[in-house]
């Protein structure tokens, strides 16, 4: 029974931070989101976004699939490329890029690699960079993800092709590209959607992009990587609730008419007629006259689709869509006739040195940018006279302690409550087989972000839970319970049902699942190590939640330190001196965690 | 009986209950300590929270919300547009300059005590004191050699400096010839120095390493050059031939204001403590602000620093206190981003900030 009411409230946990806040702006906003479709602002940036989305996912699979199939042997490479980017928390990445490749007047680290670095004023070296960092950000999941499933490729067809004279790049196109064709086709799907709401990256390192004349709007300057999460921040920064919930509920709804395509990706019809609704709902916001084609291309065969989607890009002038609708169909082509590659493959030995050089230098400058920043002794100094620890002392006198204290007091609640409540639930969905569930967490998360925060905004508002502590816990609890659900699901699917029966047997239902909890001590104390980092590391919910310097978990306090692109006077020494204790405290947690649950064990 | 009683519980609720300030900008341990002092006098423990940006917005919200409203917050006139529907009207308090308190005066109600200004000035290194008189001097001097002129084009208000030394009035609109004839002087610094900074931090940075000569940038860097220091000079201001005006630096004003209902008398009393002439004097002095107290600056003016942000200061104006001042911020700021894109046209320029300050 106490099971059972945990579960409800884990789930109600997640239904009020991430489904009510939308029904609660609908009712507030009424029927005002409608004129917001066809607002100039809303237009630019759902192009913008689109665009930007499908661009960065398309990079991303190709990487991380190359980078899994060329380094499915060696792990411990894998793994070594991909843990800064896994283990620096994202905010503190960027800001400390946004150092390296801007530096003084555009003089930096990076301007030393003759590489562009104007990232204030030249459009395509500021999308450029946000693509970069976008891409190597996600890269570690999305590659483990990938590695999981060429893990799943019969070894022995792809011994038989080898014997049979195959390259490894053939056996990669021929036979390992079809079967992960469906995993891309999700991952695909779904990280379009959320980098059509991304604001960590285009915000932090270049506060929305560049601007050109028509796209000057009544609400401002849109910019070339002003996606719908930045301009639903900027509209949150004036505070005007009706114009914020409407254009948070338009993201909504924008958003959600995305994903309906993934959520009906298996039902060919029903994923078809999605895929025209969002046309046509695309041809409402831009009038282009492009989306409505695509629409009618949807109900086409894939092959004949994709041809068309290719002879429309160009005509379109590389327009969002006609390129978001030739990578679906990209996916759903994936042929399975032999492609002969050839003196290509020599190709793909240098594709794969020139990626983990780049993997290499990548982490290699986020390390030595922070300790720069952090360990010089001259404001915004780009080369080390001296190594100082003037900074940390700098940033302890200006009671950067007490941030720490409320970035503990933010994650412990986490910690405990998150694992807590997603055993009971993990628990029901894998012995009552409601996998249905982790698709709707799925969903719910791919269209959460800065608007849904708004909304909650706006909620707390209302039930006067703004600028306080525990509030920020709670919606941190609500984006971490799928993820611990997740793991800890995958665990109990392993535990055969035998051990369950017999303890039943022995002791009753609650013998069962005490005994349960206890084999599964390793998964819980790994659930509240990621709930503490999800705590700790929380960003965006205490950037628009709390308004005083003396309630600012160190995330935030890090962020005011330097501020936007172009503010006045960026501390960087306190930011990286700051960091650094951030990442210390964090190393500390994770050792303690670690070490308690050996000894549970 | 019950009167009195009533009576009495609100007197000793007033006596006992903390101030709450919002305060922002430098000087956070100064007010902090100064804040003790009016404690031991006046019995009234003041309780100081630090809002790092932004607070009218905060405070728009906590209003809103009814939660954590303080009694007093530290703004910038140009903020007060956007709250006055929730501000205390005061009474004028003596001894004041009156373009301060007309700074905080909007419709006919002073809406707030001014306390300090900052100003743009004009610094340069003590042992390359340029020979100039002029901004079209400075380009001349430095023409041709990377990162040693720094004059923050890109800075919304920089381009108010501008505008006023070309004749613009206090109204916010962009339709006049001074707005055009701005946009213009500007888009020549930029062809002229072509190296000017795009953000503040690399303006001050460069300055600060030594690798700049001349800043222009507000008052509020004294003291960090002083910590650091930066052995630096303040130029007289500087004269815009093509406007055949000095420049007209913005008098960035704060003061502190009250929210309606919580004008207590304790309230009343910390407002007649921070308006005081040791106040503003203590104040200003450590943080190189320009007071507001007559007297204060009276005194302060022996200080060759303060004497030379005393010059500025005539030649200033205030921020526009209005209330779609940050619609023109924002139509300013449309402006220069365009700019700094390579938008070298001022009609297109022009266009793209009526269409932000028309809202439509």
């Amino acid at each position: 029974m106490i099971w059972w009411a945990i579960s409800l409230i884990s789930l109600s946990t997640i239904v009020f931070y991430k489904l009510f806040p939308f029904v609660f702006s609908l009712i507030l906003s009424g029927n005002s989101f409608f004129s917001v479709f066809s607002s100039e602002a809303f237009r630019i940036s759902a192009r913008i976004s689109v665009f930007w989305s499908t661009l960065d996912t398309v990079l991303l699979l190709s990487i991380a699939t190359f980078l899994a199939w060329s380094l499915r042997k060696k792990r411990t490479l894998l793994n070594t490329l991909i843990f800064i980017p896994w283990a620096v928390p994202v905010y503190l990445t960027v800001m400390t890029w946004r150092f390296a490749i801007y530096g003084l007047n555009g003089t930096s680290l990076i301007s030393h690699l003759g590489l562009p670095t104007d990232i204030i004023s030249d459009p395509i070296a500021a999308y450029m960079w946000a693509v970069v960092l976008s891409v190597w950000l996600d890269l570690p999941m999305i590659t483990l993800s990938i590695l999981h499933s060429i893990d799943d490729i019969p070894n022995e067809i792809m011994e038989a092709a080898r014997i049979d004279g195959a390259t490894e790049a053939e056996i990669f196109v021929n036979i390992a590209l079809p079967k992960l064709s469906s995993v891309l086709e999700g991952w695909f799907l779904i990280y379009v959607v959320r980098y059509a709401h991304s604001f960590t990256i285009p915000f932090l390192l270049t506060g929305g992009g560049v601007t050109k004349p028509n796209w000057i709007t009544h609400l401002g300057a849109i910019g070339n990587l002003t996606t719908l999460g930045v301009l639903n921040y900027k509209i949150f920064e004036n505070y005007d609730m009706k114009q914020m919930l409407s254009f948070s509920s338009a993201t909504y709804i924008f958003l959600g008419a995305m994903i309906s395509v993934w959520i009906f990706r298996k039902r060919k019809i029903l994923r078809n007629i999605f895929l025209s609704a969002f046309f046509a709902l695309w041809f409402f916001i831009s009038g282009d006259v492009f989306s409505i084609i695509s629409a009618v291309l949807s109900f086409l065969p894939a092959k004949i689709a994709f041809i068309s989607a290719l002879i429309i890009l160009p005509i379109s002038k590389f327009e969002s869509f006609p390129l978001y609708f030739l990578m679906i169909f990209t996916a759903l082509l994936m042929s399975r006739r032999t492609i002969r590659l050839g003196k290509l493959s020599k190709f793909s030995t240098v594709v794969k040195i020139s990626i983990i050089t780049v993997l290499s230098l990548a982490a290699a400058i986020t390390v030595l940018s922070l300790m720069m920043v952090a360990f010089t002794d001259y404001p915004d100094s780009l080369t080390v006279s001296r190594v100082s620890f003037s900074s940390i002392k700098d940033v302890l006198n200006d009671g950067y302690g007490k941030n720490i204290l409320n970035s503990l007091i933010i994650a412990l609640p986490v910690m405990v409550l998150s694992p807590l409540l997603s055993f009971p639930l993990a628990y029901s969905i894998s012995r009552k087989k409601l996998d249905w569930m982790l698709q709707m967490f799925l969903v719910l998360r791919t269209v959460s972000g800065i608007h849904v925060l708004s909304m909650i905004f706006a909620m707390y508002a209302k039930m006067k839970m703004i600028n306080s502590l525990l509030p920020v816990s709670l919606i941190v609890i609500s984006n971490v319970i799928p993820q611990i659900v997740v793991f800890i699901k995958g665990y109990i699917d392993s535990i055969p049902k035998e051990y369950e029966e017999a303890a039943i047997l022995e002791g009753g239902r609650s013998a069962a699942k005490k005994l349960l909890m206890r084999i599964a001590v390793p998964q819980i104390s790994v659930g509240s190590l990621i709930g503490f980092m999800a705590g700790w590391n929380a960003f965006l919910a205490p950037l628009m939640l709390l308004f005083n310097d003396s309630l600012y978990p160190a995330s935030v306090k890090l962020y005011s330190y330097v501020g936007n692109l172009t503010d006045l006077y960026p501390r960087w020494n306190l930011f990286g001196a700051g960091a650094v204790l951030n990442l210390g405290v964090s190393l500390v947690v994770f050792v303690a965690i670690k070490t308690l649950s050996g000894m549970l064990k | 009986m019950v009167r009195f009683l009533t009576g009495l519980i609100v007197l000793l609720t007033t006596l006992t209950m903390p101030l709450t300030v919002w305060f922002s900008w430098e000087g956070l341990d100064v007010f902090k300590s100064l804040a003790r002092e009016f404690s031991k006098e006046a019995g009234v423990k003041v309780n100081v929270v630090y809002i790092p940006k932004n607070a009218y917005e905060k405070l728009s919200i906590a209003w809103k919300a009814k939660a954590g409203v303080p009694d007093l917050i530290l703004l910038k006139n140009d903020e007060l547009g956007k709250v006055s529907g929730i501000l205390q009207a005061l009474k004028k308090p003596e001894g004041l300059t009156e373009k301060s308190l007309e700074a905080f005066t909007l419709n006919g109600k002073l809406l707030g005590i001014p306390i300090y200004s900052d100003i743009g000035g004009v610094f340069f290194y003590r042992g390359n004191t340029p020979n100039a008189r002029s901004v079209e001097d400075l380009v001349r001097l430095f023409k041709g050699k990377k990162n040693a002129l720094m004059i923050p084009i890109y800075g919304r208000y920089y381009f108010q400096t501008f505008q006023r030394a070309f004749g613009k009035n206090t109204d916010l609109y962009l339709k006049d010839e001074s707005t055009e004839k701005a946009i213009e002087y500007i888009l020549w610094l930029k062809k002229e120095v072509p190296y000017l900074p795009k953000d503040g931090r690399s303006a001050i940075g460069l300055f600060m390493r030594g690798d700049a000569k001349v800043l222009m940038f507000g008052s509020f860097l004294i003291p960090k050059f002083l910590k650091k220091h930066v052995d630096f000079g303040i130029m007289n201001p500087p004269f815009l031939e093509k406007a055949k005006s000095f420049i007209s630096p913005n008098l960035d004003y704060k003061g502190f204001v009250v929210v309606k209902g919580h004008l207590t008398e304790n309230v009343k009393e910390f407002l007649e403590f921070v308006s005081s002439e040791k106040f503003q004097e203590e104040f200003c002095k450590k943080l190189y602000k320009i007071p507001t107290n007559e007297k204060a600056l009276e005194k302060l003016s022996r200080n060759p620093i303060f004497e030379k942000l005393e010059e500025y200061e005539k030649y200033g104006k205030p921020t526009p206190t209005d209330p779609n001042s940050w619609r023109y911020y924002e139509a300013v700021n449309a402006i220069l981003r365009l700019m700094m894109r390579g938008v070298n046209d001022p009609r297109v320029l022009l266009e793209a900030g009526r269409k932000v300050v028309s809202g439509k």
